[in-house]
């Protein structure tokens, strides 16, 4: 059982991140008013909070529909109240998750990367960004390959996806020195190097969390939990 | 028919563009808006979903027009797509247009009935209009600046390029570069700036700091490329900028005459920082603030360097509020110093202000301050200073010595900011090094004589160009460093000139902006009385200075010999000259100026520097310690004035709005009936003893009088009582301050056995200018015909009824004031200590009769101004 992702473990993913973004919101923010406008920490906890609402919420879509009507749901609530350009990028990449995971509600591991690298490619598409603009795809990027990668070579869904985080934590340190080259950073050009991109950092919470959750029914092995 | 759709991160903006576009677009037009976020608080943000749902509610087969604003909105509005049917999706065109024009022509367009293609070309052409107007007189423009035809690399680049040859005299100084920044703020444009003749740049034209390092000169040739959707916009308004001569006044001749033409700043009307400073041997005139003349380098007051104690920020959102708050705080200062210069100066001078406003919205200092804040944690101060000091260093690198200078208003502007984030006083005391002589062989002691001509030695000391000084500023201020002090602004009553004249600084106030543009160490010569600074006096200048001052060293020194001699006019009449003193310490250098008595015993002093309220024992003592110290002499002492701008803790007063017209003087004794019963038994109990006078300050009523009349008699009751020794009469007087009291003088005759005109408090209040608020205590002159009036008319009705009339306040001793004084009728002058030797000598060397003639045209005249210049006749 600890090779499938599960709806259940999807959402409680879900709850995870949602907390992380509540639990880091004033740090997130911080990054982002170094070099953009100080609200990503805001936005994501609104938009969260919003998401969390709607999957336990009485009208909720996940008694039917699988995998994929739920993370649909959880993009549209992001569209919706995030408000800044977090929302259509979080929102496309949960739209594009949810679409290719479709109506299962258990997913093989690479099942799961693939419809993790249909996410990214559909973040990349909306804003379209590449590697080393310093952008949530200098996260979501390395992480979705290193799934992929872990999948193919046999390992099992835990450790894919430690490896999946180690590999964001390591894209989101890395656009620390990088000159953004999109979004409201790229106005500070040369000044944005030496701070670490916020949409990076809500990204690579994502990947943490999915390490720490997504390989469901093992509680025990959530740190800190 | 084509549907419209705006898309926004505020809601009102979408309904409010929205209600323009319906105005063209006829009734039938459909048009569906997506703005701000359905969240509690209505935050700003787009939503897709809402983009979305705005496209089916307009939807037909014809097609959709998107339009938005910008960043999330571009995102949501392609998300929307992703969110529609598959067959809708072809029919829904997202545009690039700028919103508002773009909305407009589009929903004329769709209005029309045109298709979806046409409805979109109309919406991106949309800037048309806009931009033929702006350039039609770029093309004219243009010419005029003398574009040359853009070279082959600037042919091939993107976007649009203009070459100037820069023509006005000081090429981009701060303020066309003050005036470039402005004139391209608003243009959606990337406009980069070359100064090809130093070949310094590219930079962006939306930096101040940038734009002025290029060090762009008289004839350099700048190269100005633009690009993005206004960038011919921007490029045209350049152009004009450049047509109009930068802002500056065309030179008509060929120029050269180097900077006399346009310095000759000497008034308070006069000169910005911006104007180039004053040209050797320029007198600058201002208002005589305190006797004595001084030759020495000019030594601009640094301010105290602000403290920075927090290194980082504890938390840096609130440190980055902090510092945007002080930014706004000082453009609020600036703007009121601009709005005050622009009445009194040439419109072009209070445009320096408008670049002070530019550093503060800079992005190349707003930038590293906010990175330093909010990413690297510094503290806002902290963060802010690394900022200015990086940007100003820049500036200091410059060829260009007038460029160069910029960085002090980089600095100063800078440190206003500072000051009001860390609420550091402006105190500018220097402290020793700050002042050392510029020359190290120039002399050890202030006073080395004047007798070689120019270059040769000067005072060893400085003469301190500031502002304005606070009296503990002047009282900072090291004798043997400083010989003398000239303010740009100040009035010769404010207490800072007050002070300095009983430290014997020579000082001139109210010289004007001008004095300001002085270089630290520009020589200046410097006349307390004739209220003149001459800068880098020429040798006949500086031997005149010489010789006066050493005619005056001579005079001192005469004056001096005769200080213990009565004064006596020259026909004959006594005038009693006595000093001001502050307590029992200054007794002693008050005998030894001469003087006839102490007129006025301040008693604040010894209630400030205790913690608690002084015993009655206590004021005892040294109340009879300064009648002691007079060997005989008369003692007039003043109860508590206290309250107004002078406050004791243990009171616990309330702050009051206007202190100056708040519970002050008798006002607070009569309220505090202990407080004045106190000190009413200590100075009776000295009174027994000794020759001391009671007076009563800031009296408005006769009531007041009265009341405390009754204080006085409780008080000698009780010590009657207790057995303690009175006197058997006491003379009580009061202060004449108030207006109503010189008006009201026969009235206040029955109750009182002298008077004494404080005229620094009755220029105040006659008009309306308070002594401590620079930008109006010159308005405050005690030599103004109408307080003279008020002194008349004290003296003449006080003698009516056999009482004597003193005048206390800074003018009597004033040599230029005091035939003024007598020829009104008084007898009495009180005045500090170091001042009574030159005035006994100008009571010696006056005619009573002329006197009187001379006060008689006084009263007559329009104005202080005319006052001084009758008195000065003489």
């Amino acid at each position: 059982m600890s090779g499938i992702v599960t709806q259940e473990g999807v959402a409680a993913w879900l709850r995870a991140f949602a907390e992380a973004v509540a639990k880091n919101r004033e740090y997130l923010t911080e990054l982002d008013a170094a070099i953009g406008d100080a609200d990503h920490g805001s936005n994501m906890d609104r938009g969260m909070q919003a998401v969390v609402g709607r999957i336990d919420g009485p009208s909720a879509g996940t008694a039917g529909g699988g995998v994929g009507a739920l993370l649909k749901l959880v993009g549209m609530t992001l569209v919706s109240t995030v408000g800044g350009a977090a929302g259509p990028l979080y929102g496309t990449f949960f739209l594009q998750v949810g679409k290719a995971a479709g109506e299962a509600t258990e997913l093989t591991l690479a099942q799961w990367a693939a419809a993790l690298e249909a996410g990214v490619k559909g973040v990349q598409m909306r804003g379209k960004a590449v590697l080393e603009d310093k952008t949530m795809v200098d996260t979501l990027m390395p992480a979705a390959q290193a799934l992929s990668a872990a999948a193919a070579s046999g390992a099992g869904l835990a450790e894919a996806l430690r490896q999946a985080a180690a590999a964001a934590e390591q894209g989101m340190k890395a656009t620390i020195p990088l000159i953004a080259r999109k979004g409201r950073a790229s106005y500070l050009g040369e000044r944005s190097a030496g701070h670490q991109d916020p949409g990076a950092t809500s990204s690579w919470l994502l990947l943490q969390t999915a390490a720490e959750t997504l390989a469901a029914g093992a509680p025990a092995e959530v740190p800190g939990a | 028919m084509v549907g419209l759709v705006l898309v926004c991160h505020s809601a009102k903006l979408a309904e409010s563009v929205a209600e323009l576009a319906a105005q063209v677009g006829g009734g039938s037009l459909r048009i569906g808006v997506a703005g701000g976020l359905d969240q509690p608080g209505d935050p700003l943000g787009t939503d897709a979903s809402r983009v979305a749902r705005a496209i089916e509610e307009v939807w037909s087969e014809d097609g959709v027009l998107v339009l938005m604003d910008l960043g999330s909105a571009v995102l949501s509005a392609d998300l929307a797509l992703d969110l529609l049917p598959g067959e809708r999706r072809e029919r829904v065109l997202l545009t690039e247009a700028p919103l508002v024009e773009g909305a407009v022509a589009a929903a004329v367009a769709a209005g029309l009935g045109d298709p979806l293609q046409k409805v979109a070309a109309e919406a991106r052409g949309a800037l048309t209009a806009k931009a033929s107007h702006f350039a039609a007189p770029a093309t004219d423009a243009a010419s005029a600046a003398e574009p040359l035809a853009p070279a082959g690399p600037a042919a091939e680049a993107p976007g649009h390029t203009l070459q100037i040859v820069v023509q006005n005299r000081l090429g981009l100084h701060l303020r066309p570069a003050a005036l470039l920044v402005r004139a391209v703020a608003g243009f959606a444009a990337t406009i980069a700036i070359t100064n090809v003749s130093a070949g310094r740049g590219p930079v962006s034209a939306r930096s101040l700091n940038a734009v002025a390092t290029l060090g762009v000169r008289h004839g350099d040739q700048i190269l100005v490329r633009a690009s993005g959707p206004q960038a011919e916009e921007a490029l045209a308004a350049i152009g004009r900028l450049a047509a109009e001569n930068w802002g500056d006044p065309r030179e008509s001749g060929p120029q050269g005459d180097e900077g006399a033409s346009v310095s000759a700043p000497s008034s308070l009307a006069e000169g910005a920082a911006l104007t180039p400073p004053p040209a050797s041997g320029t007198v600058l005139r201002g208002l005589p603030a305190s006797p004595g003349i001084a030759v020495g380098p000019a030594r601009r007051l640094a301010a105290d360097p602000v403290e920075i104690r927090e290194s980082r920020a504890e938390d840096r959102e609130a440190d980055w509020a902090a510092l945007q708050a002080a930014l706004v705080a000082v453009g609020v200062d600036v703007r009121r110093a601009r709005d005050s210069v622009a009445g009194r100066a040439r419109g072009s001078d209070a445009t320096i202000f408008d670049a002070h406003l530019l550093f503060l919205e800079d992005e190349e200092l707003l930038g590293p301050a906010r990175d330093g804040v909010l990413g690297e944690g510094k503290s806002a101060s902290c963060a802010w200073a690394a900022a200015v000091s990086a940007a100003a260093a820049a500036w200091e690198t410059l060829d260009d010595p007038y460029l160069r200078a910029r960085a002090a208003d980089l600095r100063s502007v800078g440190d206003q900011v500072l000051r009001r984030l860390t609420a550091a006083p402006s105190g500018r005391v220097p402290d020793g090094p700050a002042l050392a002589p510029d020359r190290p062989g120039s002399g050890a002691a202030a006073g080395g004589a004047i007798s070689a001509p120019v270059g040769a030695d000067h005072d060893a000391a400085v003469i301190v160009v500031a502002p304005d000084l606070t009296p503990a500023e002047i009282a900072g201020l090291d004798p043997a460093r400083v010989c003398a002090v000239a303010c740009a602004f100040g009035g010769p009553t404010a207490h800072g000139a007050i002070l300095a004249r009983s430290l014997g600084i020579p000082a001139v106030v109210g010289v004007g902006r001008a004095l300001l543009g002085l270089a630290d160490g520009t020589l200046l010569a410097l006349d307390g009385e004739a209220g003149t600074v001459t800068v880098d006096p020429p040798a006949v200048a500086l031997k005149a200075a010489g010789d006066r001052r050493e005619r005056r060293a001579r005079e001192e020194a005469e004056a001096q010999a005769q200080a213990h001699r009565p004064a006596v006019t020259r026909d004959g009449v006594l005038v009693h000259v006595a000093a001001n003193v502050a307590g029992p310490e200054d007794v002693p250098a008050a005998v030894a100026a001469g003087a006839d008595g102490v007129g006025l015993l301040r008693t604040e002093l010894l209630f400030m520097e205790a913690d608690h309220l002084p015993s009655e024992d206590e004021q005892e003592q040294a109340y009879r310690r300064a009648a002691e110290g007079l060997g005989g002499r008369p003692l007039t002492l003043r109860t508590l004035d206290v309250g107004a701008d002078k406050q004791l803790p243990y009171l616990h007063l309330e702050r009051e709005q206007n202190p100056s017209l708040g519970l002050r003087g008798i006002r607070l004794g009569l309220r505090r009936p202990e407080l004045l019963s106190g000190q009413l038994r200590a100075a009776l109990r000295v009174a027994a003893d000794h020759p001391v006078r009671i007076m009563f300050p800031m009296v408005a009523t006769v009531d007041e009088v009265r009341l405390a009349g009754d204080l006085l008699d409780e008080a000698r009751a009780s010590l009657v009582a207790a057995g303690i020794a009175v006197p058997e009469h006491v003379e009580v007087g009061i202060m004449v301050e108030v207006p109503a009291v010189a008006l009201m003088v026969e009235a206040f005759v029955p109750h009182v056995d002298f008077f004494s005109i404080g005229t620094n408090d009755l220029a105040q209040y006659v008009l309306a200018a308070e002594r401590g608020n620079a930008e109006v205590a010159a308005l405050a002159d005690a030599l103004h015909p109408a307080v003279l009036r008020l002194i008349e008319r004290t003296a003449g009705a006080a003698a009516e009824g056999g009482r004597g009339v003193a005048v206390c306040g800074e003018i009597a001793g004033d040599p230029l004031a005091i035939p003024v004084l007598l020829g009104l009728g008084i007898a009495e002058l009180s005045m500090a200590a170091v001042r009574i030797p030159a005035a006994k000598q100008a009571v010696r060397a006056t005619d009573l009769a002329a006197a009187r003639r001379l006060a008689g045209k006084a009263l007559a005249a329009e104005s202080a101004a005319a006052v001084r210049r009758l008195a000065g006749r003489r």
